[in-house]
């Protein structure tokens, strides 16, 4: 009996216009939207090559030249193939791969003239080792990176000069920490795990088709519910028990609902590139649990009171765009304000505790905070489905 | 072990200040077309809708099967099939996908089912139409998919609520047809409608309920025993005079005249051959009339002697 109403409500899932149209298209065609609408932005932000002036002096050459293999207690230690300053520089890369720095090894006069015209952003100058000098004509993004750069070299080359000039042994130790400072410049990375801004945005959108399932959760109930639909009348004179029903209908529900929102997450992901950081699993599995709180928030309101399926559905509209809006996804200093006013708002309005799941994964990974408020998830569905349950109980009604 | 299948006993249902049912009793033998008769508002759906738990009642007593029936009493439930006013399918399910549903909550057994829900369509003219959404479907054949899905667990009880509404001639018929078929194969049926050619033709025996109260309840014959009215002679004609209508009421048998847009309505009560002695009347004094005929007594003209007024409003 439990397969007959499974199998024929995922059947009716899939084959409902009203569902597939705002489940899906509108869900993918707003993601495409949202990728269309960032793609400007996001090249206007995109990692370019600095271009920088390179002047250089004997003593880096002298040092660059050493012959690491008259000492033997640097046996096995090899400077890097760049040795010389232009390759360093030139090998810094941004974490998307693109070189950070385009150089030009040119004359102190050369530099100068590159400054003025602005066909560099800044003159490193390299001609004493133990005074690097940087000079930019304006202050930027370019400007400040170069700064951060400069001053990370201006530590180690004269570490790695005093290391090599007074105690060669440490020599290995010094590179290696040249190199890892080095990288962590071109991360550039606080904290998190994503640094990108408008990725929010989409999950946003995610935390959004998780509540459009609700809508398949309301379902539920009007196919079983005399009050609410006349095929709920019909179920209900039948000897189908009311609970088998319901748990039929509400897997069949949750299946489909949860796929729809996999299928949309994988298009984002994989066919809009979109980059939620390293942490794919964790979002699927967030958005599997939202799908089915959605759907778990549509069946406990189609349970209250004795209201039409239309007042059903419009005080569902209302929970879904009041929730999202009390969670900050169309004001973003809301979710703030209600958790300094009144924090339990923020912990039973299913978008809230959605969207403080993907938030707690895009800026501090998979963290305490990400596991209270999958917790939190798991609650509310819970409650959500056993308050539907125990209003559902076959009853009489009233009026008709 | 009895043969009654429905009993209702005192039902009072109210809705806040109005009284829906006042009193209403009624008793249904097995194998009985029941006709529940009434216009609408009368209370004929909310009999219905308190006869199978739907509705809770304020007072009086319902049995069925010889069971008090609840909303838990699934046993009882079994055993009943209903077609209901409104056409209740899904219209994400096709024409066999439907029926197959319906019969799915009542039939375990995948093959039993099948074959059911195949006579079930066979039965409601809707074999060639398996594949169709409801929504390709005529108006005609969604209600036959209606009763498809209303019956297809082979019911002992069958209750048909206005089935036939909306629905034109010609599916109407293939409808009352099927109806009594049911009924010769064994089934109990109650019908409610406020079409009163549907109930004379497709019930034993009828109930004329009106504002939730039973008015008289009989075979056809035996309502139309009740009233006074036994022929009615109706007589197209033009441009008669009012102060005539007197000289009809001394005719034999006569008991009412009306005289309203060209058409002369006289009532008889009793008697034979009173078209006859109309006719005779109009020839003696030369009175042209385009048409004369006589009509018996409808189960229209036993609601309108009880209750004063029309059993249904003019289409």
């Amino acid at each position: 009996m439990f397969f007959h109403i499974f199998i024929n409500r995922i059947k009716m899932n899939l084959r409902s216009k009203e569902m597939l149209i705002w489940s899906v298209v509108f869900s993918l065609a707003l993601g495409t939207l949202f990728y269309v609408a960032f793609s400007s932005i996001y090249d206007s932000d995109k990692n370019t090559s600095i271009p920088v002036a390179l002047v250089e002096g004997d003593l880096f050459s002298t040092i660059a030249e050493f012959d690491l293999s008259n000492e033997p207690e640097l046996a096995g230690v090899e400077l890097p193939k760049n040795t010389s300053f232009e390759e360093i520089l030139g090998d810094l890369k941004y974490e998307d791969g693109t070189k950070m720095l385009a150089v030009k090894s040119v004359s102190v006069e050369k530099a100068k003239k590159l400054l003025k015209s602005e066909k560099v952003d800044g003159i490193i100058d390299v001609r004493d080792i133990r005074d690097i000098k940087l000079m930019v004509s304006e202050s930027g993004i370019h400007q400040s990176i170069l700064t951060s750069v400069v001053s990370v070299f201006r530590q180690y080359s004269a570490l790695i000069v005093e290391t090599i000039l007074h105690n060669p042994s440490d020599v290995k130790e010094a590179l290696s920490g040249l190199n890892e400072e080095i990288s962590l410049v071109s991360e550039k990375s606080l904290s998190g795990d994503n640094k990108d801004p408008y990725v929010a945005y989409f999950y946003s959108l995610i935390a959004m088709m998780c509540m459009m399932a609700s809508m398949a959760g309301l379902e539920v109930p009007t196919s079983c519910q005399a009050n609410l639909s006349d095929v709920g009348a019909r179920v209900n004179v039948s000897p189908m028990n009311k609970g088998t029903y319901e748990f039929a209908g509400l897997a069949a529900a949750v299946l489909t609902q949860t796929a729809i929102t996999m299928i949309g997450l994988t298009y984002f992901i994989y066919g809009l590139q979109i980059n939620f950081g390293g942490n794919t699993g964790y979002i699927y599995l967030t958005a599997a649990l939202g799908t089915g709180l959605g759907v778990a928030l549509g069946f406990f309101i189609g349970h209250i009171g004795t209201m039409t399926y239309k007042t059903k559905n419009s005080i569902l509209t209302v929970v879904i765009v009041g929730g999202g809006f009390l969670s900050g996804l169309m004001f973003g200093q809301m979710k703030v304000l209600i958790e300094k006013n009144m924090p339990i708002i923020n912990r039973i309005n299913p978008s809230s505790v959605l969207t403080d799941a993907f938030y707690s994964l895009n800026m501090f990974g998979v963290s305490g905070r990400y596991y209270r408020s999958v917790l939190y998830t798991i609650i509310l569905t819970v409650v959500f489905i056993v308050a539907g349950l125990l209003m559902s109980r076959r009853k009489s009604y009233a009026s008709l | 072990m009895s043969d009654t299948v429905v009993e209702i006993d005192h039902l009072v249902k109210r809705y806040k200040e109005l009284i829906a049912l006042d009193n209403f009793s009624l008793r249904i033998e097995k194998g009985e077309a029941f006709g529940l008769l009434g216009p609408n508002g009368s209370g004929k759906t909310t009999t219905i809708n308190c006869l199978l738990s739907l509705l809770a009642y304020d007072n009086g007593e319902i049995k069925i099967f010889g069971e008090r029936m609840t909303p838990n009493r699934l046993d009882i439930k079994k055993r009943i099939g209903v077609v209901s006013q409104n056409v209740a399918v899904f219209n994400e399910l096709n024409v066999y996908e439907n029926t197959d549903y319906f019969c799915g909550l009542y039939i375990k057994e995948k093959e039993k089912r099948k074959q059911y829900v195949e006579e079930a369509l066979e039965f409601a003219g809707l074999l060639e139409f398996k594949k169709f959404y409801p929504k390709k479907l005529s108006g005609g054949l969604l209600r036959r998919l209606n009763i498809a899905c209303g019956i297809a667990h082979k019911p002992e009880l069958i209750i048909f609520d206005e089935p036939t509404v909306a629905v034109d001639p010609q599916s109407r018929n293939n409808i009352l047809e099927g109806i009594a078929k049911l009924n010769e194969s064994g089934a109990t049926i109650i019908y409610t409608s406020h079409y009163m050619e549907e109930v004379e033709q497709l019930c034993s025996n009828i109930l004329i309920m009106d504002r939730g109260k039973r008015i008289a309840e009989g075979t056809s014959d035996e309502l139309k025993a009740m009233i006074k009215n036994t022929e009615s002679v109706i007589v197209h004609i033009r441009n008669l005079e009012h102060e005539l209508l007197d000289e009809f009421m001394k005719l034999p048998h006569v008991y009412d005249v009306k005289y309203m847009n060209d058409t002369l309505t006289i009532k008889c009560s009793g008697g034979k051959h009173n078209i006859v002695h109309v006719a005779e009347y109009l020839e003696k004094k030369q009175m042209n009339y385009d048409r004369i005929y006589s009509e018996l007594p409808s189960l229209n003209d036993v609601f309108l002697e009880i209750t004063g007024k029309e059993l249904r409003d003019k289409e």
